[in-house]
């Protein structure tokens, strides 16, 4: 069977070759000893650990015996894997690049229980390995999501609407093929010339150019109504897509994105795509036809001056051929560019008060001056790179109109039967011919680019991976109790960084627990994972006996909220705010609400009480206020679990005594998490664990706890003596 | 701030795998240096950390790795270059750009390397030395010494994203 990495038949000749069967762990390296790239497979069968180099040549074999531990040392570049024997020597047994973290994370963690034939199920379907497997199924897959026509895909529901714009389009392209011929051959060899046979009526040729007009006016007039129309439901429909598909994306996604790119995404790219959907792609249409059309007709014409006209066609192709990956290139530069500039502007404003506070405009404006220069400079690159060429190939095509000027003012006046309305009809071809030929380059050389750049920045975010996913078969609870356990919990952000390990406690329902320990020790994180903001890497948490992974998001989120000490409300009235939990929530409900939140007073006080407008821009609330109007809300949602996560940890003692007197309120028939580094905080909950490097140290009652005297009594004892030093009054 | 005293620090390795100090006639055991600034200050300022029990602790910081002896000096640079380690890109073969990925094929001093870059502006750095490091997607990282003297057209293609 193969696990960790698939085993494949060159290794499995090998594996029969020395005799080695029932594997248990095999995985590979993609660096030798040396450092160099070359391949070393590390296999564990027969309670043995054997270690293969790319030549298939068997470097070191160690027994179950010998091995205390496995252990890796990741470098900046690179993880170094180290056998740790009985005798506590050490000895290096490979490297590993850093794309291969997850593969020897897992390596490390598995390798003993795999020489020891102790492996379970829940080690085979662990969320690490089937994160492995969709990786190199990833991989694997040759993914041809062509990003171009996905594009079409936006055009598909209107696909009636494009049709009669691309119909109007070719009339008015048909109407304008017509004009030159009317002003060329008509008006000088049937109006004009003696033997014409509509000599002398040139009333009726300007009332039939007149109508010709009014008539292309009028399409144009309904043309223009209708892209209108299409292009603001195109546009809604693309922005919507966008921000519909962030929502559903687990918080992982968000982490390492910062909001300007994000908000360019939404705004700049998604305009991009649709500009070249109602403009580029319809003229790209009429255009080509409107080239085959009048090309068909010039060579009917004159075949020979219609092979002049071809002339510099190669030589432009050849010239946006070269082009086109610098104008890749410029616009995913340009692009990047852009965000950088949002993400200073974003970054700035939401930490003005920062920038006030250490008298840093000047360095602020000078860096963004800085990115806005360089910003500048890339868009002034790519407007002149373009600007050349498109002079470049203006030129080569006025080239070929000077050929046929030449030598069809040379078949006229040797008067082979081409005459001058010919000849005339001919260059006002020419001009409808060059015109869309500038115009479709321009649509494939410069406008796709773009717009693949763009499109490819909006289909990352419509094609990135949900980690969290609710169940197929989601299990809806409709009255819990409140019941809750970890089970064995691991859990790390990154494949080599452990926060939590092999964490178990159970919280019964209508109890309260209080989480201590140092910052970074992984509170908020076992809170993250209660709420299945993240999923678990092994182990599980219940609620009522149930894994969270299995209820659905709409149970859990309805029966756990969380209070956290950063509030977010969104601009909207008080009422808005505080129904956000619940929307269809009566007023007395929310006033109930509110007073249970010790919010009730505040909010009356204000001069449109709820209906007060908060939020950036409008009436600024206190953090005291802020976060009473958050346990409002939670309140409102009824949910059986709530979490605290430092919710008073900012806040003065008057306003801290009032929250804790809501949290008081609302703790009755409710399982009530608390995080806390003021312990007084913490003061009336039922039983208390102490994380410390990723475990949990310490558990139980505060009194218990305090007389054990071990880190809880420590953290205890500095805080109260820190509380005897204040002097109040002197 | 106070900075290790040099005089008073020693390395030793044992069969070059773990590296141990002693300071102040103390042994430490498990012994890792990282560069507190390892772009703009690779040599100075660095952390020397040592395991115990709950995990690992730093003992301080050296000012600068030529307040060394000799021999120590030896010791930590050789710690410094197997954990600060990146392959050097000694020719661009080939380039390609998708997307928002750049995908260089490369002839390194490890043996020829694929690798692809994210948004390629942001994952660029320069360095006193002059030379030019690359962050990949996996967030390794790989040198050009001397960038700017290169005369590979791909190299020179770089510099227009710096």
């Amino acid at each position: 069977m193969d696990f960790i990495l698939p085993i494949d038949e060159e290794i499995k000749e090998l594996l029969k070759n020395n005799h080695i069967n029932d594997v248990t762990l095999y995985v590979f390296s993609n660096i030798d000893f040396n450092m160099n790239y070359n391949k070393v497979h590390y296999v564990i069968a027969n309670n043995s650990l054997y270690i293969f180099d790319n030549f298939k040549k068997l470097l070191y074999e160690f027994n179950k015996k010998d091995i205390k531990e496995i252990k890796i040392d990741y470098l900046l570049n690179y993880g170094k894997i180290m056998l740790v024997k009985n005798d506590d020597s050490v000895n290096v047994i490979g490297f590993f690049e850093k794309e291969q973290t997850k593969v020897f994370s897992l390596f490390e963690r598995l390798a003993l229980k795999a020489l020891s034939l102790t492996l379970s199920e829940e080690d085979y379907q662990s969320k690490e390995i089937l994160n492995i497997k969709k990786d190199e199924e990833k991989n694997k897959k040759h993914i041809n999501k062509n990003t171009f026509f996905r594009l079409f895909k936006y055009i598909k529901k209107y696909k009636l609407v494009f049709f009669t714009i691309v119909f109007i389009l070719i009339l008015s392209a048909l109407l304008g093929v017509f004009m030159p011929i009317l002003t060329g051959q008509i008006l000088y060899n049937e109006i004009l010339a003696i033997d014409g046979r509509w000599y002398g009526k040139v009333l009726l040729f300007i009332s039939f150019y007149l109508s010709l007009k009014i008539i292309s006016t009028i399409i144009t007039m309904i043309y223009g109504r209708i892209v209108a129309k299409v292009s603001a439901n195109i546009c809604y429909d693309i922005k919507c897509e966008v921000f519909s598909s962030m929502q559903k994306l687990s918080l992982s996604f968000f982490n390492d994105k910062e909001t300007g790119n994000l908000m360019n995404r939404v705004v700049w790219d998604s305009n991009m795509i649709f500009y070249y959907i109602v403009d580029d792609i319809p003229y790209f249409c009429t255009n080509l036809l409107q080239i085959i059309g009048v090309y068909i007709y010039l060579l009917f014409l004159n075949p020979l001056l219609s092979l002049l006209v071809f002339i510099p066609l190669p030589f432009v192709v050849a010239i946006f051929i070269k082009a086109s990956p610098i104008f890749k290139r410029n616009w995913h530069q340009n692009n990047n560019r852009n965000s950088e500039l949002n993400d200073i502007v974003s970054d700035t404003l939401e930490g003005f008060r920062v920038v006030k506070v250490f008298s840093a405009s000047k360095k602020e404006t000078d860096r963004f001056e800085d990115i806005s220069r360089r910003n500048n400079k890339v868009f002034k690159k790519n407007s002149i790179f373009t600007s050349f060429i498109r002079q470049n190939v203006s030129f080569l095509i006025s080239l070929s109109l000077f050929a046929v000027w030449g030598y069809g003012g040379y078949m006229v006046a040797t008067s082979q039967n081409f005459d001058y309305g010919d000849l005339s009809t001919f260059i006002g071809g020419l001009d409808l011919l060059y015109a869309p030929l500038e115009r479709l380059t321009d649509i494939i050389f410069v406008g796709m680019p773009r717009v693949l750049n763009s499109a490819g920045r909006i289909f990352e975010i419509i094609d990135a991976d949900i980690e969290v996913n609710e169940s197929e078969k989601p299990i809806e609870l409709e009255n819990i109790h409140g019941d809750i356990e970890f089970k064995n919990v691991s859990f790390s952000y990154e494949a080599n960084k452990e926060i939590l390990k092999n964490i178990s406690f159970k919280v019964l329902a209508n109890t309260s627990l209080g989480i201590v320990g140092e910052t970074g020790a992984g509170k908020s994180t076992l809170m993250n994972l209660l709420a299945r903001l993240y999923d678990v890497n092994d182990g599980k948490i219940l609620i009522d006996g149930v894994n969270i992974k299995d209820l659905s998001f709409k149970t859990l989120h309805k029966n756990v909220s969380m209070i956290s000490q950063d509030t977010y409300l969104f601009k909207g009235s008080i009422l808005e705010n505080i129904r956000y939990a619940k929307p269809d929530a009566t007023f007395d409900e929310v006033i109930n609400a509110a007073r249970m939140a010790n919010a009730h007073d505040f909010i009356i006080k204000l001069q449109d009480g709820y209906d007060t407008i908060i939020g950036q821009g409008e009436v600024n609330l206190s953090g005291g206020e802020r976060q009473r109007l958050s346990i409002a809300r939670a309140i409102l949602l009824n949910s059986k679990i709530i979490i605290f996560d430092e919710a008073t940890s900012a806040m003065d003692s008057i306003t801290e005594h009032l929250i804790q007197q809501s949290i008081k309120m609302i703790s009755q028939g409710r399982t009530i998490l608390m995080i806390a580094h003021r312990l007084s905080t913490l003061k009336d909950v039922d039983q208390l664990i102490v994380i410390d490097n990723k475990k949990i140290v310490e558990q139980g009652t505060m009194q218990d706890l305090i007389k054990q005297n071990g880190k809880f009594a420590k953290l205890y004892n500095i805080q109260q003596e820190a509380l005897k030093h204040i002097r109040i009054g002197d | 701030m106070d900075y290790l005293d040099c005089s008073k620090l020693h390395f030793t390795s044992e069969k070059d795998v773990l590296l141990s100090c002693y300071y102040n006639d103390e042994k430490y055991e498990s012994v890792k240096i990282y560069r507190c600034f390892p772009l703009s200050c690779p040599d100075k300022y660095l952390s020397i950390k040592y395991s115990f029990s709950d995990g690992e602790k730093e003992l301080g910081i050296i000012k600068d790795i030529n307040d060394l002896s000799k021999d120590d000096k030896e010791y930590v640079l050789h710690d410094l270059t197997m954990r600060y380690f990146m392959p050097e890109i000694k020719k661009i073969k080939k380039h390609t750009y998708r997307q928002k990925y750049y995908t260089f094929v490369c002839e390194t001093n490890c043996g020829d390397k694929t690798i692809r870059v994210k948004d390629i502006i942001y994952n660029l750095f320069t360095t006193k030395n002059g030379d030019l490091l690359i962050k990949d997607c996996d967030e390794s990282y790989y040198i050009i010494k001397d960038y700017q003297n290169k005369k590979d057209k791909n190299i020179k293609m770089l510099r227009s994203f710096l």
